[in-house]
């Protein structure tokens, strides 16, 4: 907890903190309101931020949450996601780790060879011939696999890994542990935010992932929510060929934003929970540097 | 130094050695292994299959059987009346991006960590980073709403001030701030993220220690956080310098239109129309390869900048 | 002896079913989601069944992806030489390469296979041009069933409000659109309406942009007599944008936006905010197909009341010339893999589309389950709206496999409905569409193939007319010769060459 002090230019750093925050609060705030108030749209009434409570329709939601298909999906998604990170995050910490030890042989070799890969994407193609000659077209294995590490966050996991106190690892060597000790009982413990972080990178990653499904997956049944969701915005995109068939329950935007709250949702729950793990003083009881 | 460096420093040359050095690290590189074969696998096999950038691509000959075509398919890119057009609309807006994008972040995760109405900051971190998940199709539907010359919020403002309204979205003066302040609206939430955990990381002893000794909380921002930052700041802008030829398809594919397509174009948007809705796949891959040259080119020149002025950097 | 000669009878009986289940050909078949917002059938579906027995195929369908990822996922698969073994191309590059590579199989020894449905649909030569390569039939082209479905609506209630008439030149447009700008007609006191709503949109379906603003605006180069790309001129050929109407009608576009009669995010808009904004009765006038128009009528008709829309024929030009735009007669494209055909699958593919194409599989295919998802009083198929789309829509994802265009089929495709207080005939809104539209066929436009840089070339025109349109560049002499000349950097003069011998030998230059 920190100490609060009492002079005046503390006092004034205090305020300006907090009035920064309420004002990125309020700016992120309104446009996302704005989706909220459209995604309640009703027939006859425009867009607007000021919509009153008893023009509110949950038409919208209703036609989106009734249709057969989106439960199957959000199923889907989960498995997809939760998969997703559990092999993500393994295999991210395993490869972060000893790269983050500076006295491994051919280390920056390692990662020299893993920066390249994240400079050169050989592109849609390419990953698709190889996916396929695997077998894996038509699987969640394709998914999972195709984006199981993520250059970008294993280099801040190494960097982090880096930045833990030697004294530490030092300490647990002296007492005997082998590599696999240390980073199981040592290093992990002391980077719960970073987990927490990249895990939840990955985990964001996969739930709104819609390419790589569309692309490795053609069992209707397969596709995660992003995908469903696309094709019921869709069918409203291409009313060309809509030919009467499809009588709506709410006006086109509505249905759009009532889309896009429906994936987001999970997320307003999901960071609050992993919030509880970010305390601060992590290192506290160990040596200072 | 660490002994066992040193130790191994200290070793003679040669095959024996490796070995022994190898055989000592093994479980390292056992660790390492699943990861790398990640790689082999799912990046460099593609890269493999890239070939097809200097190849005439048929599906029925294969990757391997397919004719040469050299330099061609670069030559088509690099011929496009609308080549240096491209490059320069890229560079611009990958670049404001960085700059503009990266402190707002840092900011924002200061203040976070700093603050002391925990349940502020916990309200405001979970709304800031909502706009991540907002995809660029309902961004532009917002973005029309504020910014529409006819009936946008903004322009209502400047009407009733008197002033003339102006066409945000069509204007090629104003494109671009469009684009790079809207990714910093979608995106400060989310970067900041990654800083504020590692301010937490940071040992809060600095802190008390520095609170003890008189410092204000200014100061021990600038001595305490702001150097703490410093490693993964670095990570994430060379990073992003690495590719800095991608500069945000997907916002730019939704946001542009024909008006500002001299300021909004880049290069992906015109391999988009080039190369993927003509199905000409070679062209595309040639097109990525060469922008994985140039970020590779910049990384390494930024790496040895990063590590002349701030002591850390990518390897 | 008794028994020995049952247990004979029972084995040849059951020898021709044992012969069919081994004679079943495996046949997958792709064709872009009809109904997106629906699942695909399920695996029950009775068609499979009725296949399996009736046809001795054992029919695997899948879905493809609708617009731009439909198209990746089929180039993927054609990248790794994976292709169904029928499926459905909506891009005629794609369908190039798959050509050129030799992905694709000559279906010219399907077509005998299948009598009623090649005389009905694969017997126009002007058609079959366009899939030909080297005397070989490539794929199977079907005539167009939604087709020339645009047109301009106009308010008829604020026409009576303000005492006009509909307009029926450019210059009677202009002074109309310009009375919905100025003169408040929805009556709120606030000055919020437009004349004229319409996008810059280059999507077809069913009609042919052309080069330069898209579709929404070829009916004014279609009043100068300048709608499409190229002139069809067989002694001077070239393309219209090189004719002096074609400024001119750039010209009046250029008018309507400095009037402000246009609404200024035209420039930016897409086709969904056009939408809602006409169906918030933002416009007087405004560019809409047929099918967009019944989607958006609940809505418009709860935001509007007592509103009423009237079509308007294409306004005519100084010299009496009018056109919507430019069409071809080619619709839906169906092709075999080359795979599909050396493995013998021929014969098979054959007696499906033609099981498809009348009587059970017409039915089961391009409507549903008989009296659950339509119904046929007085034999129009009528579909039971009772039923959600998300439901009944998985029973008719392949309907375009079935429907020919048939009048009792466009009448249970487009049928009477009652909205706000006001009845609409679709199927003769779609048939009023077709023929006061003055399309101008330009089927040929298909054939020409796209330039190695056609990306660029579309930008640049499009570009320049945009800056003329929107007044960033006056519209003078100097600058029109400047865009005129300017040409040449997009090397354009091939293109127009190249255009002007393929359409000469294709016989469309006469």
């Amino acid at each position: 907890m920190k100490k609060r002090s009492l002079s005046p230019g503390d006092r004034l750093f205090e305020w300006s903190i907090d009035l920064f925050l309420v004002g990125v609060l309020v700016v992120t705030l309104v446009p996302l309101w704005y989706v909220v108030m459209i995604s309640l749209l009703p027939f006859g009434k425009s867009p607007s931020l000021f919509l009153a409570p008893w023009d509110w329709s949950f038409e919208a939601y209703a036609q989106l949450v009734f249709q057969p298909t989106i439960w199957r999906a959000a199923l889907n998604s989960l498995v997809l996601t939760l998969g997703g990170v559990a092999i993500s995050l393994t295999l991210t910490v395993l490869a972060a780790y000893p790269l983050s030890r500076r006295e491994l042989p051919g280390r920056n070799l390692f990662v020299g060879l893993i920066l390249f890969t994240f400079l050169f994407n050989a592109g849609l193609i390419p990953t698709f011939l190889v996916v396929k000659d695997l077998g894996l077209l038509n699987t969640y294995w394709s998914v999972l696999l195709n984006g199981a590490v993520s250059v970008y966050n294993l280099l801040v996991m190494k960097t982090f890994f880096q930045s833990l106190p030697e004294s530490l690892e030092e300490a647990a060597r002296i007492d005997g542990a082998n590599d696999w000790q240390v980073l199981w009982h040592v290093v992990l413990p002391l980077s719960r935010p970073i987990l927490l972080t990249i895990g939840l990178f990955y985990g964001v990653a996969n739930w709104n992932n819609f390419f790589e499904p569309i692309l490795f997956l053609s069992d209707r049944s397969l596709m995660p929510l992003p995908v469903v969701l696309r094709d019921i915005l869709t069918g409203l995109n291409v009313a060309e060929y809509v030919e009467g068939t499809a009588a709506q329950a709410a006006p086109a935007e509505a249905l759009k934003m009532a889309a896009v709250v429906l994936i987001t949702l999970p997320m307003l729950l999901v960071y609050p929970w992993i919030q509880r793990y970010f305390t601060k003083g992590v290192l506290i009881g160990s040596v200072k540097e | 130094m660490n002994p066992a460096t040193a130790k191994s420093l200290a070793g003679h040359n040669g095959p024996a050695t490796l070995v022994r050095r190898i055989w000592r690290y093994r479980l390292l590189y056992l660790m390492l292994l699943p990861g790398l074969l990640y790689f082999l696998i799912f990046r460099y096999w593609p890269l493999w299959n890239a070939q097809i950038a200097f190849k005439d691509f048929q599906p029925t000959l294969g990757v391997w059987g397919s004719p040469w075509v050299g330099l061609q398919h670069f030559q088509d890119f690099f011929s496009s009346y609308y080549f240096g057009q491209l490059l320069a609309n890229t560079l611009v807006i990958s670049l404001a991006k960085i700059a503009l994008g990266i402190p707002p972040a840092i900011l924002l995760a200061i203040a976070l960590h700093e603050t002391s109405r925990r349940f502020l900051a916990r309200v405001v971190q979970t709304m800031s980073y909502l706009p991540h998940f907002l995809s660029w199709v309902i961004v532009y539907g917002i973005l029309l709403a504020m910014l529409s010359p006819s009936e946008g919020l903004v322009n209502h403002g400047l009407r009733a001030l008197g002033l003339e309204p102006i066409p945000f979205l069509t204007s090629t003066a104003t494109f671009q701030p469009v684009v790079v302040l809207s990714e910093v609206w979608k995106e400060t939430g989310w970067s900041a993220i990654l800083f504020l955990a590692a301010l937490l990381s940071i040992n809060p002893a600095l802190y008390e220690a520095a609170a003890i000794d008189g410092a204000s909380r200014w100061q021990q921002v600038r001595h305490i956080s702001l150097p703490g930052l410093m490693d993964v700041l670095v990570l994430v802008v060379l990073l992003k310098i690495g590719s800095i030829l991608d500069a945000g398809f997907h916002q730019i594919f939704v946001l542009y239109s024909l008006p500002v397509y001299s300021v909004g174009d880049i290069i992906d948007t015109w391999v988009y129309r080039q190369g993927i809705q003509n199905f000409q796949f070679s062209l595309a891959t040639a097109v990525g390869l060469f922008k994985g040259l140039i970020g590779l080119v910049l990384i390494v020149v930024a790496n040895r900048l990063a590590r002349r002025f701030t002591g850390s950097s990518l390897y | 002896m008794k028994i020995g000669a049952r247990v004979l009878c029972s084995l040849l009986l059951a020898a021709p079913g044992a012969l069919a289940q081994a004679n079943l050909t495996d046949l997958s078949v792709a064709l872009y989601a009809a109904n997106p917002e629906a699942p695909a059938p399920p695996a029950n579906w009775e068609v499979y069944r009725l296949v399996r027995e009736k046809l001795g195929i054992n029919l695997r369908f899948t879905m493809l992806p609708t617009g731009a990822d439909g198209d990746n996922r089929l180039g993927a698969l054609a990248a790794a030489n994976d292709l169904p073994d029928l499926f459905e191309v909506r891009s005629l590059a794609l369908f190039d390469r798959l050509v050129q590579q030799g992905q694709l199989a000559p279906v010219n020894s399907l077509l005998p296979l299948m009598p009623k449905r090649t005389a009905e649909r694969y017997s126009n030569a002007q058609r079959n041009n366009l899939v030909t390569t080297n005397g070989q039939i490539y794929g199977l082209q079907e005539p167009v069933t939604l087709s020339r479905q645009y047109a301009i609506w106009v308010r008829k209630d604020w026409l009576d409000k303000l005492g006009l008439k509909a307009p029926t030149t450019l210059e009677e447009f202009f002074e109309v659109a310009r009375a919905f700008t100025e003169r408040d007609p929805d009556g709120n006191g606030r000055n919020d309406t437009f004349g004229f709503g319409g996008v810059i949109d280059f999507d077809t379906a069913g009609i042919l942009p052309g080069l330069g603003l898209g579709n929404h605006f070829q009916w004014v180069y279609g009043a100068y007599g300048v709608a499409g790309t190229w002139n069809y001129n067989p002694k001077a050929f070239a393309a219209n944008l090189r004719d002096p109407n074609f400024r001119r009608a750039t010209e009046y576009i250029r008018r309507l936006v400095e009037a402000k009669v246009i609404d200024p995010d035209w420039a930016t808009m897409r086709r969904a905010d056009l939408r809602t904004r006409w169906q918030q009765g933002r416009y007087g006038m405004f560019f809409e197909s047929v099918g967009g128009l019944q989607a958006g009528l609940q809505n418009f008709h709860a935001n509007n009341p007592g509103a009423e829309l009237l079509m308007l024929p294409p306004p005519k030009g100084p010299e009496g010339k009018s056109a919507m735009g430019t069409y071809s007669s080619a619709g839906w494209l169906y092709a075999v893999s080359k795979r599909a055909m050396d493995a013998g699958k021929g014969p098979a593919i054959a007696r499906f589309l033609e099981w498809a194409h009348s009587g059970e599989g017409y039915f089961l295919l391009g409507w549903g389950r008989y009296k659950v998802d339509y119904t046929l009083p007085n034999n129009v198929p009528t579909i039971n709206t009772q039923i959600p789309i998300s439901v009944r829509g998985s029973y008719t994802q392949m309907r375009w496999l079935a429907f020919n265009g048939n009048p009792l089929e466009m009448r249970g495709r487009y049928p009477e409905i009652n909205v706000g207080g006001r009845k609409y005939v679709m199927h003769q809104l779609m048939a009023q569409a077709q023929r006061q539209g003055n399309w101008i066929d330009r089927t040929g436009d298909l054939v020409v193939k796209a330039a190695a840089n056609q990306a660029d070339i579309e930008r640049y025109v499009s570009e320049n007319l945009v800056q003329f349109a929107l007044g960033q560049r006056p519209i003078n002499d100097a600058n029109w010769g400047q865009f005129l000349s300017g040409l040449r950097n997009v090397r354009f003069e091939q293109y127009e060459e190249a255009a002007a011998k393929t359409l000469r030998e294709s016989g469309y230059l006469k």
